[in-house]
C-alpha cells in the first residue's frame, strides 16, 4: 500500500518533529494552533512527497488526484458547504516548503466559483444581511479577485489588465445580478487571458489541479533555484501545498475581521492591541478604506468572542513562548484563527516583552534573552538630545518625522555646497525644498536631512532610512530661496549656515545646535535583562573605557575590568594634551635627557592616577603608548623620527618613564591588579623582555596586545612570563584581510581568516593550563557572527568600548545556551 | 552627438551623480578599460570632472547626455508601445516607494521584500519587453535580476542602500533615464 499523499491538518496535529519536513512550515504551524486549542479553518496537505513524485509531470497523477477528491469531500463535511457549489465552499492555495524561499508560489484565494456557484453566492450572501446589490458585489469581487490572482501566480500573467478588460461585463453582471451576465462575464474572462495568449480551465476542479501543479512548478523558479544554491539547500527537499477553507467575515451579520497583537506592538505593555472590523474582509483592514473599532476597548466584539480571543491569546502565548500576531475572522459569531506569528515590535517593546514573559513564567530568562536583538539593545542607546538643552531650545519648524535620530549640524541649502561643508568636517544638515537623486552627494554626508515638501514616502524619506539618518519633510513653515540662500520660518529670514537641530522621531526641527548625548541605561528592564545575560554568561566583558566619565559611566555594567585602557588616551584628553604633544615631539628628534624623561613621567602619572583611584581595587589594564601606531601620527608630526622609535622597545628614554609613571600611579591608588601592556609587538621575545623591565619596576604586571599576525603565532611561547594577552580584533582583521583603517568592519567584513582561526585557538589552548589571561579587544565583537566564532574558539574575556558593550553583554548572555546544549 | 558607448558611460555618471570608473563598468558590464578610455576623453574635452577617483559632469557633459536622449529619443514620447510602457511605469512607481517605505519601517519583514521583488520581477519583464524600442534597457533588466538574486541570499543593503547598486537605486536611475527619453528629464 502506498503512503497518503494527502494529509488533514487533524491528522498531522501530533505528527513528530522529523517527519514535521514532509508536511512544510505552513500545515504544520496550522496544526500548532489546533494544539493549543485555537479553531482553524479546516484544511489538508499535500506532502513533500506528492511532489517528488509530481516534479515536472504535466497533470497530477491518479493517486493524488484521487486523494485531493477525498480530501476536498472531508473539507465540505467539515465545513458544511459544497466545492462549486451551494453554499460555496471556497478555498486557499499555498506553497509551503521546509524553509521558506523567494520565487515561491503565492497564495491564490477564493478558488471554486464558476458563473454558477458565483452567481448563488451573490444571492445567498445579499439575503445574509448585505442587501441584494452588496452580495451581487461581494460575489463579483471575490470571484475577479481570484481571477486576476489565478493570472497572475498560475497563469504568469497580468491581472490588472484582465480586470482592466472585463470590466464592463462586471459593470452589466452588477447592475442586473442576472445569471446571464454572470455566463457573459466568464466567457470575458476568457477572452480576457486569450488576448494575453493564456487559457484557463472554468472548471474549479481543473483550477486547483492547476493551482496545485503552479506550486510544485514554482520550486524550479529561478529564483528558488539561486536561493537554494547560496544557501545549500537541498534541491530535492520539495514543497508542500497546503489546500484551506476560506472564511468570509463580511458573510452574514455577526461576522467580521482583524488583527490581535498579545500585547502592545509600541510599549510592550501587556493589553490586547489591534483592529476589528465588523462585516468586512481583511483587505479592508489593509486598505484602511473604513475606520476599524480598537480591539483594546472590546473592538465591537460580541462578549463571548471577545473573552474567546483573550483567552486564546494566553494559550497561545504559552506554546509560541512569545508576543503574538493574530490574524482573526469571526463568521457568523464564530471565531477563527488564520494564522499565528510572532509580532513585529519596537526596541523598546522587545525589551519590555521579554522581561515581562519571563516574570509570568511563561519563558524563562534564558528563552528571554533570546526575544531581543543586539541591534534592539542598540536602538534603545542610540545619541538623544541633551532633555535640558532641549527643554530650552526653540521649535523652529514642525514637519513629519520620517527616520528615527537625533543630530544638530548647520543648514545647506545646496547637496554639493552640503558635501564640499561636509567634507571639511562640518556637520551639515541639508536643508531643501524636497530632494531627487540628483541630491544624493549631499545626503550621504550630511548628518540630517530636512524638506519643506513632501510626505513619509518622498525621496528623501525613503533615502535617509536606507541611510539610517534623521529626517523630517514636510515642514510646511520653512519657505527656502535658493537664489538668495536664506530661509524663511514665520517671519524671519535665516542665512544659509544657520545651525538647526533636528528630531527624526517627532518631526521637530530646532533653532542651535542642541548638544547630542548618548544615553546611558539607567533602571528598567533592559538593566535587568542584561543582569540575567551576565548571570548566565560564562565569559568576562571588559570595558575598554576612554576617558573617567567613561569609567563612570560603564560602573553600572558591572565589568570584569577596565582595558584596554589607552594612556594616549588619558593623555590626549587631559588638560596637559599640548604638553605631552611637545614631549613627544621632543622624544622624536632624539632628545634623551633625564628633564624630558622626568617630565614625561610626571605627566603620565598625572593622567592615570585619577582613573585608578577612582576604579579603586578594580584590574585595570593600561596600554602603553606605542609610536610606531598610526594613530600617534595624529598627536604629533612623526616625519622626523628616527626608525629606531618604531620599535615598541627602540626607546628606553620614552618607555622607561611611562612605566614607572604607571607603577606610581598604582601605588598611590593602591591598586595591586594593575597590568602595563605593550603594543606593536611582533615575537614573544620582544614580550618576554618587556616583562622583565615590568619586573624590574615593580608593583605591576605585564602583558601585551597583539595586532599582527606574527606576535599572534609566537605569542604562545611568551605565556610564562606574562598575566595577559589581548587580541586586537579590530587591527587582525584589517592586516590579515588587507582592510584600510578607514573601512568600517561590518557584518560582511568582521570575520577571521582561516588561518587566524588556527592561530587563536592554539594560543587560548595554551594558555588553558597557566594563569595568562588571554582575550579579545576591538572592533567587531557586537558582531554577533564573529563574537560566536571567538566564544566557540574557547575565548572567555572580551573587552569592548561602552557603547558596544551593552550589545555584547546580550550576545554573551545568549550564547552561555549554546554552549551547554553541544 | 555622442557615440553608443560614449553615451552609456556619461549617461551612468549623469544618472548617479557621482560614481567611480569601476562602479560605472560594473553597471554596465564593460571593460573597465574601456570605461576608463571614455572618461580620459570625457576629462580632455571638459565634460567630466575628476574628483579624486569619483568623476561628475559638468554641465558640458550633462548637454551632451542629454543632447543624445533628445537626438535618439525624439520619435519615442509618441509611440504607443512605448508611452504605455511609462505610463505602466509611472502607475507602478509610488507603489513600489510605498514598499520599499514599508520594507524599511517594518526593519526588513520578509514579507514586504517578497513584494518589492515581485514588482521588480515584473518591470523588469516589461523592461525586456520594451528593449525592441531601447536594447539598452535590457541592461537594467539584468542588473535588477542580479541585485535581486543578491537580496534573496540575504543582502539586505542592496534593497534600498543608495551607496549601491541596490533596487531602489536602479529604480531611481531608470526613473530618471526613462524622463529623459520621454522629453522631460528634472535637470534640463
Amino acid at each position: 500500500m502506498h503512503e497518503a499523499l494527502v494529509w488533514d491538518i487533524a491528522d498531522i496535529a501530533g505528527i513528530d518533529a522529523a517527519s514535521a519536513g514532509k508536511f512544510g512550515g505552513k500545515a504544520t504551524g496550522l496544526a500548532r494552533m489546533r494544539v493549543a486549542g485555537v479553531a482553524v479553518p479546516p484544511a489538508f496537505v499535500i506532502s513533500t512527497d506528492a511532489f517528488h513524485v509530481s516534479r515536472g509531470a504535466k497533470e497530477l497523477s491518479a493517486q493524488l488526484r484521487g486523494e485531493v477528491e477525498r480530501a476536498l469531500r472531508r473539507l465540505e463535511t467539515e465545513s458544511a458547504r459544497k466545492f462549486a457549489g451551494d453554499p460555496a465552499l471556497l478555498v486557499s492555495v499555498r506553497s509551503g516548503a521546509q524553509v521558506s524561499m523567494p520565487g515561491m508560489m503565492d497564495t491564490v484565494l477564493n478558488l471554486g466559483l464558476d458563473a454558477a456557484s458565483a452567481h448563488l453566492l451573490g444571492q445567498r450572501a445579499g439575503a445574509g444581511g448585505a442587501g441584494s446589490t452588496g452580495g451581487v458585489e461581494f460575489a463579483l469581487d471575490t470571484w475577479l479577485r481570484f481571477w486576476a490572482m489565478y493570472t497572475e501566480i498560475v497563469l504568469a500573467g497580468d491581472g490588472d489588465d484582465l480586470r482592466e478588460a472585463v470590466a464592463d461585463a462586471r459593470a452589466a453582471a452588477l447592475r442586473s445580478g442576472a445569471r446571464a451576465d454572470f455566463d457573459a462575464l466568464e466567457r470575458s474572462v476568457t477572452t480576457a487571458l486569450a488576448a494575453q495568449g493564456l487559457e484557463a480551465p472554468l472548471d474549479p476542479r481543473l483550477q486547483l489541479d492547476q493551482a496545485i501543479l503552479a506550486v510544485f512548478r514554482s520550486w524550479d523558479s529561478r529564483r528558488a533555484r539561486a536561493y537554494r544554491e547560496h544557501h545549500r539547500i537541498p534541491d530535492d527537499l520539495g514543497t508542500t501545498v497546503t489546500i484551506q477553507a476560506m472564511v468570509f467575515g463580511n458573510l452574514g451579520a455577526r461576522s467580521g475581521t482583524g488583527v490581535a497583537f498579545t500585547r502592545n506592538p509600541n510599549t510592550g505593555e501587556r493589553v490586547l492591541y489591534g483592529e476589528f472590523l465588523a462585516g468586512r474582509q481583511g483587505e479592508d483592514l489593509v486598505s484602511g478604506a473604513v475606520t476599524p473599532a480598537d480591539l483594546s476597548s472590546g473592538g465591537g466584539l460580541e462578549p463571548a468572542v471577545h473573552e474567546a480571543l483573550l483567552a486564546a491569546t494566553t494559550r497561545l502565548e504559552h506554546v509560541y513562548k512569545d508576543a503574538l500576531d493574530i490574524e482573526l475572522t469571526v463568521e457568523d459569531g464564530k471565531l477563527f484563527f488564520l494564522q499565528v506569528r510572532p509580532a513585529k515590535r519596537t526596541a523598546q517593546a522587545a525589551v519590555q516583552i521579554a522581561v515581562d514573559l519571563a516574570g509570568e513564567g511563561v519563558v524563562t530568562q534564558e528563552q528571554a534573552l533570546r526575544l531581543v536583538s543586539v541591534e534592539q539593545v542598540n536602538r534603545l542607546l542610540q545619541p538623544t538630545f541633551d532633555a535640558t538643552a532641549l527643554a530650552t531650545a526653540k521649535v523652529l519648524a514642525t514637519g513629519t518625522g520620517s527616520s528615527p535620530g537625533n543630530a544638530a549640524g548647520v543648514a545647506l541649502l545646496d547637496a554639493d555646497r552640503a558635501a564640499e561643508r561636509a567634507a571639511g568636517g562640518e556637520a551639515v544638515v541639508l536643508l531643501r525644498p524636497t530632494t531627487s537623486p540628483l541630491d544624493i552627494r549631499g545626503m550621504l554626508t550630511a548628518c540630517a536631512i530636512v524638506t519643506a515638501r513632501g510626505g513619509a514616502l518622498s525621496h528623501a524619506a525613503v533615502v535617509s532610512r536606507a541611510l539610517d539618518k534623521p529626517c523630517v519633510v514636510g515642514c510646511e513653515a520653512i519657505a527656502i530661496d535658493l537664489q538668495a540662500r536664506t530661509f524663511t520660518v514665520a517671519g524671519q529670514t535665516y542665512p544659509e549656515g544657520t545651525a538647526l537641530s533636528v528630531d527624526g522621531e517627532t518631526g521637530r526641527v530646532y533653532a542651535g545646535l542642541v548638544p547630542v548625548t548618548t544615553a546611558r541605561s539607567g533602571a528598567g528592564p533592559l538593566d535587568r535583562l542584561l543582569q540575567w545575560a551576565d548571570s548566565r554568561s560564562r565569559a568576562a566583558l571588559w570595558i575598554t573605557s576612554r576617558s573617567l566619565a567613561d569609567v563612570e559611566a560603564a560602573k553600572h555594567a558591572a565589568p570584569a575590568g577596565h582595558g584596554i585602557i589607552s594612556l594616549s588616551d588619558l593623555l590626549v584628553a587631559s588638560s596637559t594634551a599640548q604638553a605631552f604633544a611637545d614631549a613627544l615631539e621632543a622624544v622624536w628628534k632624539g632628545d634623551t635627557s633625564l628633564a624630558l624623561q622626568q617630565k614625561l613621567e610626571l605627566l603620565a602619572e598625572q593622567a592615570l592616577t585619577p582613573l585608578l583611584e577612582h576604579v579603586k581595587g578594580e584590574a585595570v589594564d593600561v596600554r602603553l603608548p606605542n609610536l610606531g601606531s598610526s594613530r600617534a601620527g595624529l598627536v604629533a608630526d612623526a616625519a622626523a623620527m628616527p626608525p629606531q622609535l618604531l620599535l615598541p622597545l627602540g626607546s628606553p628614554a620614552f618607555l622607561h618613564p611611562l612605566l614607572r609613571a604607571v607603577a606610581q600611579a598604582a601605588k598611590r591608588a593602591e591598586n595591586e591588579q594593575v597590568t602595563a601592556l605593550i603594543a606593536g609587538v611582533t615575537s614573544a621575545a620582544e614580550i618576554a623582555a618587556f616583562a622583565r623591565l615590568v619586573t624590574d619596576c615593580g608593583g605591576l604586571r605585564a602583558g601585551a596586545t597583539l595586532e599582527n599576525l606574527a606576535a599572534l603565532e609566537d605569542a604562545a611561547s611568551a605565556i610564562e612570563s606574562v598575566s595577559a594577552l589581548w587580541i586586537d580584533s579590530g587591527e587582525i582583521i584589517r592586516t590579515t584581510h588587507g582592510f584600510p583603517p578607514e573601512v568600517p568592519l561590518g557584518d560582511q567584513r568582521a570575520t577571521l581568516l582561516p588561518s587566524v582561526h588556527r592561530l587563536v585557538v592554539d594560543l587560548v589552548r595554551a594558555a588553558a593550563a597557566g594563569s595568562v589571561r588571554v582575550g579579545v579587544a576591538g572592533e567587531g565583537l557586537g558582531n554577533a557572527a564573529l563574537l560566536s566564532a571567538l566564544h566557540e574558539m574557547g575565548c572567555r574575556n572580551f573587552s569592548t568600548s561602552l557603547t558596544s558593550a551593552q550589545g555584547t553583554r546580550l550576545l554573551l548572555g545568549q550564547m552561555a545556551k549554546e554552549v551547554r546544549d553541544d | 552627438m555622442l557615440a553608443e558607448n560614449d553615451f552609456l558611460v556619461l549617461n551612468s555618471i549623469y544618472l548617479k551623480k557621482m560614481a567611480a570608473p569601476a562602479t560605472v563598468a560594473e553597471v554596465l558590464g564593460l571593460p573597465l578599460a574601456d570605461v576608463e578610455r571614455v572618461v580620459a576623453a570625457g576629462i580632455e574635452s571638459g565634460e567630466v570632472l575628476d574628483m579624486g577617483g569619483q568623476l561628475m559632469l559638468d554641465s558640458a557633459g550633462s548637454e551632451a547626455v542629454l543632447e543624445f536622449y533628445q537626438q535618439t529619443y525624439a520619435g519615442l514620447a509618441a509611440d504607443p508601445e512605448m508611452l504605455a510602457f511609462y505610463q505602466r511605469f509611472e502607475a507602478v512607481n509610488t507603489p513600489f516607494i510605498k514598499l520599499v517605505s514599508d520594507w524599511q519601517t517594518s526593519e526588513g519583514d520578509e514579507r514586504a521584500k517578497e513584494k518589492i521583488c515581485k514588482v521588480v520581477e515584473k518591470h523588469a519583464k516589461a523592461l525586456d519587453d520594451i528593449s525592441s524600442r531601447i536594447p539598452r534597457y535590457a541592461g537594467y533588466a539584468r542588473r535588477f535580476e542580479r541585485t535581486m538574486a543578491k537580496v534573496d541570499a540575504g543582502e539586505r543593503e542592496l534593497v534600498s542602500n543608495p551607496r549601491l547598486d541596490s533596487l531602489h537605486n536602479i529604480w531611481f536611475e531608470f526613473h530618471e533615464d526613462v524622463l529623459a527619453v520621454m522629453g522631460r528629464p528634472r535637470e534640463a
